[in-house]
């Protein structure tokens, strides 16, 4: 009984607590807002350097300014930062799996070999972003479906077009199923096929036995 | 006839039931399209289609390799005809519609030739004789439904090669 008033009383204070935190932020994000609006306001004014370090508190805090944050520098200290990890951290899983990765496989491995420190998906696919600016030897890529995936620069279109054409070619005909028997998840595979089908190399024999492509005779 | 209809190789071709989006690749499948559907009329004498009937028919249903086209296609490849000029709705809904395998002026040139190498220019025809007459026997445009044999004259008609007159009992033509 004793026990149970205690336990109580201290849930009632933590959320006393987290309520009169809440207000805290609230403030905080209405002041990055008006501060946000002086950067728009004031182009030029700021140095790059502020912007940067305003992005920063912002991230931290957990809100979102994309119209300001964009058009003033392009990302954060800490998604470069980051961005240099992925870049050491994932040349030798891309290698493995034929220079491509769909970003949620990214995410489950980076997440599972942190343990800690997680990351949130904003943050890999702002870091994500910034392979190009630090001329990483990555690329994060948006199909045409919305898939994102994170391939090698090396990474050949053509020879992924011509691989997918060889493989239903030597078959007769294939689903993206059948595609990723040979080694590629099936959101992969049926990306790749759906270039080589855009390329005008594949075409499509869609039934109730399923999607297939075939290779394009017409 | 009763020779058998060759089926195209696309015919055989799973894909080829399946409306393409890739636009090159489409353009080549309606194509296909187009002709099968011509080769085929014209190997049945049809000059009327329906077409929920259409979508039963051998044509768009290929039942060796269990794939029909669907009415939607059925709908792109009839519209692709209409847009070539052989073919014509009936009806607003697009239920029914003409097939023209042979455009009229290309059956007009075939009449005014069977006339003129049979010695009959300057001479007057009923349009159930033409058609169906025992002299045209063997032509090709024997048969021809009278919509169609109307309008083939009337194309020949506005070459200045023929007129067509009312008679007493229906529509008759001359040649020139």
């Amino acid at each position: 009984e004793e026990r149970r008033k205690e336990t109580d009383k201290n849930i009632s204070e933590a959320f006393e607590d987290l309520s009169k935190l809440m207000v805290k932020a609230k403030e905080m994000v209405e002041l990055s807002r008006s501060i946000a609006n002086k950067i728009k306001d004031k182009q030029g004014d700021i140095t790059e350097d502020e912007t940067i370090r305003f992005k920063s508190y912002l991230l931290s805090m957990g809100i979102a300014n994309p119209v300001t944050r964009e058009t003033h520098g392009s990302g954060t200290h800490y998604h470069l930062q980051l961005a240099k990890q992925l870049g050491t951290m994932l040349q030798a899983p891309l290698e493995e799996r034929g220079g491509m990765m769909a970003l949620t496989e990214v995410y489950c491995l980076v997440n599972r070999a942190r343990g800690m420190e997680l990351l949130s998906p904003e943050d890999l696919v702002n870091a994500c972003k910034m392979f190009e600016l630090l001329k990483l030897p990555l690329r994060l890529r948006v199909f045409d479906s919305g898939v994102m995936v994170v391939q090698l620069q090396s990474h050949s279109e053509e020879e992924m077009i011509a691989s997918a054409l060889d493989n239903v070619s030597d078959k007769g005909s294939l689903t993206a199923e059948e595609f990723a028997l040979l080694g590629l998840s099936v959101l992969l595979s049926k990306e790749r096929l759906l270039l080589a089908e855009k390329m005008g190399h594949l075409c499509r024999d869609d039934s109730v036995e399923g999607l297939r492509f075939y290779p394009n005779l017409f | 006839s009763a020779m058998s209809f060759e089926w195209p190789w696309q015919y055989n071709f799973p894909p080829f039931f399946t409306l393409q989006p890739n636009v090159d690749t489409r353009q080549k499948q309606l194509a296909a399209w187009c002709s099968l559907a011509l080769s085929y009329c014209r190997h049945h004498k049809l000059y009327t289609l329906d077409v929920l009937e259409a979508q039963e028919s051998p044509v768009f249903n290929n039942k060796k390799i269990e794939r029909k086209l669907s009415m939607e296609a059925i709908q792109v490849v009839f519209e692709e005809l209409r847009k070539k000029g052989n073919l014509e709705w009936l009806d607003k809904n697009k239920s029914r519609c003409l097939v023209m395998w042979r455009r009229p002026e290309e059956w007009g040139k075939l009449i005014y030739q069977w006339v003129s190498r049979n010695g009959m220019v300057n001479s007057v025809f009923t349009l159930y004789e033409l058609s169906n007459g025992d002299e045209t026997e063997g032509e090709e445009f024997h048969g021809l439904e009278e919509w169609m044999l109307l309008r083939s004259l009337q194309a020949l008609q506005a070459e200045g090669r023929a007129e067509i007159i009312t008679m007493d009992d229906g529509k008759g033509v001359k040649f020139f």
